[in-house]
């Protein structure tokens, strides 16, 4: 009685005590049974809690814009002066010093050379380089799966190039792809039939950063299928007469989704670190507007005078790609303990 | 076996090619990369610039220049314009720094 019990529980769960009637074993699905697991990694846990924080308040920046600061992420306040401690002072310094991080109502981390408020270009940065983060690891995703489903079902020449076409995607370092595209496609825009982009949009970015990563991706997933095509399960659908694309999207997909799942989280933190140094480098999003990279890209010149100005957004760089990142792992340990797969880049 | 090595020898071969011909393109298409305003000057009038061009064979269509640059690239002539010396030479300059960046 005790053994079958033992048996019945999935490896990992501490067994039910002797003498528990049958009727209290529950069937539990494998998603069930992976966030028993996640619930357990506290640190996984608290990670994924502090990115919803993070963009919640990134979220927020309209109603902190409004209420709070008064301002808008790309007004310039250069001539204005605050009270701080009873006396006005300059926004912008006669040397060209912004005021630094402070409790004076507007401007709580102070501003920059050109008496913009930080805090609130750090909420609308946030929300560009989260949507970037996000929309990139979506095109990242559906491109490799699509890549990584047709190489790894009709295998032979199909396989051969596209594993190719990904070698020669690969063979570029990635940061020098996303500058050579993004200072190519910065001035014409991109035309491709009847997808049309304005070559100041946010899309660029997200169509450079979603595309160069497709490889890294792509590969480890086709290994996947190819292994899954040999299983029992395939050959039975092929002898229900089920389609290659039937087999693909209701078949291996399915298979594969939890891998897919963790890829995509831990792409989202890739995206934001390339997003952020091409942003820096001047390839990615075009100023005005606000990004994390943006926004360091502006300060460092002043990084002695207004360290504010590079050490704030910087923070919020590394505590959104470290929570994504420990999330990430966390998920894949609960997803698939015995898993091996690394998003290497 | 052997036709695996033969068939992934020939796949490298044509990853190669393709690299060659995106890196070759790629200077085509970033704006304002024209080697021949660049060694001209700042204030160079268009009469130089295009004998500039002519010098480097720039103003021959794009399929020519391609050749030009892979015959250069095979016999180790290929010349830096920025530096003006030879990149086979360069590279050889490089690689003791690079080499012990890679082991540590």
């Amino acid at each position: 009685m005790v053994a079958t019990v033992g048996e019945m529980e999935a490896p990992g769960e501490p067994p039910l005590p002797a003498g528990v009637p049958k009727s209290q074993i529950q069937g539990r699905s494998p998603w069930y049974l992976a966030w028993l697991r996640l619930r357990r990694n506290k640190v996984a846990l608290f990670c994924a809690g502090v990115f919803v924080l993070i963009v919640l308040f990134c979220l927020a920046a309209p109603l902190w814009a409004e209420h709070v600061a008064h301002t808008g992420p790309n007004e310039n306040h250069i001539t204005e002066k605050v009270l701080i401690d009873g006396q006005p002072t300059n926004v912008v310094g006669p040397d060209g010093t912004p005021i630094g991080p402070g409790l004076h109502g507007q401007y709580l981390l102070g501003a920059d050379q050109n008496g913009r408020d930080v805090m609130v270009r750090l909420m609308y940065g946030g929300r560009t380089s989260i949507y970037i983060g996000l929309a990139a690891a979506a095109v990242t995703t559906v491109l490799s799966v699509i890549v990584a489903l047709l190489a790894g079902y009709y295998r032979g020449w199909i396989d051969s190039v596209l594993s190719r076409i990904m070698d020669v995607i690969w063979a570029f370092p990635v940061l020098l792809l996303g500058i050579a595209l993004g200072t190519a496609l910065a001035v014409g825009g991109l035309k491709i039939g009847p997808l049309a982009i304005a070559g100041d949009s946010i899309w660029i970015p997200i169509m450079i950063i979603g595309f160069v990563y497709v490889p890294y991706m792509a590969r480890p997933i086709r290994g996947e299928i190819l292994a899954l095509r040999e299983k029992e399960f395939i050959e039975a659908a092929v002898a229900q007469g089920k389609g290659p694309l039937r087999i693909m999207f209701s078949e291996l997909l399915p298979n594969i989704i939890s891998t897919i799942i963790v890829f995509f989280t831990l792409n989202i933190a890739n995206n934001m670190l390339l997003e952020s140094a091409l942003s820096f480098l001047g390839a990615g999003v075009r100023p005005p507007n606000a990004s994390w990279g943006t926004m360091i890209a502006d300060g460092y010149e002043m990084i002695y005078t207004a360290p504010h100005l590079t050490i704030v957004p910087g923070l919020m760089i590394i505590a959104t790609v470290l929570s994504l990142n420990v999330f990430g792992d966390g998920l894949r340990d609960a997803l698939d303990p015995r898993a091996k797969i690394r998003l290497e880049h | 076996m052997g036709r695996f090595i033969v068939r992934r020898l020939l796949g490298m071969i044509a990853v190669l090619f393709a690299i060659s011909v995106i890196v070759f393109l790629i200077f085509n298409v970033i704006p304002n990369s024209d080697p021949a305003a660049r060694i001209a000057g700042k204030n160079a009038d268009p009469a130089l610039i295009a004998r500039v061009s002519a010098d480097l064979g720039l103003d021959k269509p794009l399929p020519i220049q391609y050749l030009t640059m892979m015959k250069q690239i095979f016999t180790g002539q290929l010349m830096s314009y920025a530096k003006d010396r030879n990149v086979v030479q360069q590279i050889w300059d490089g690689v003791p720094a690079t080499f012990s960046l890679c082991i540590g």
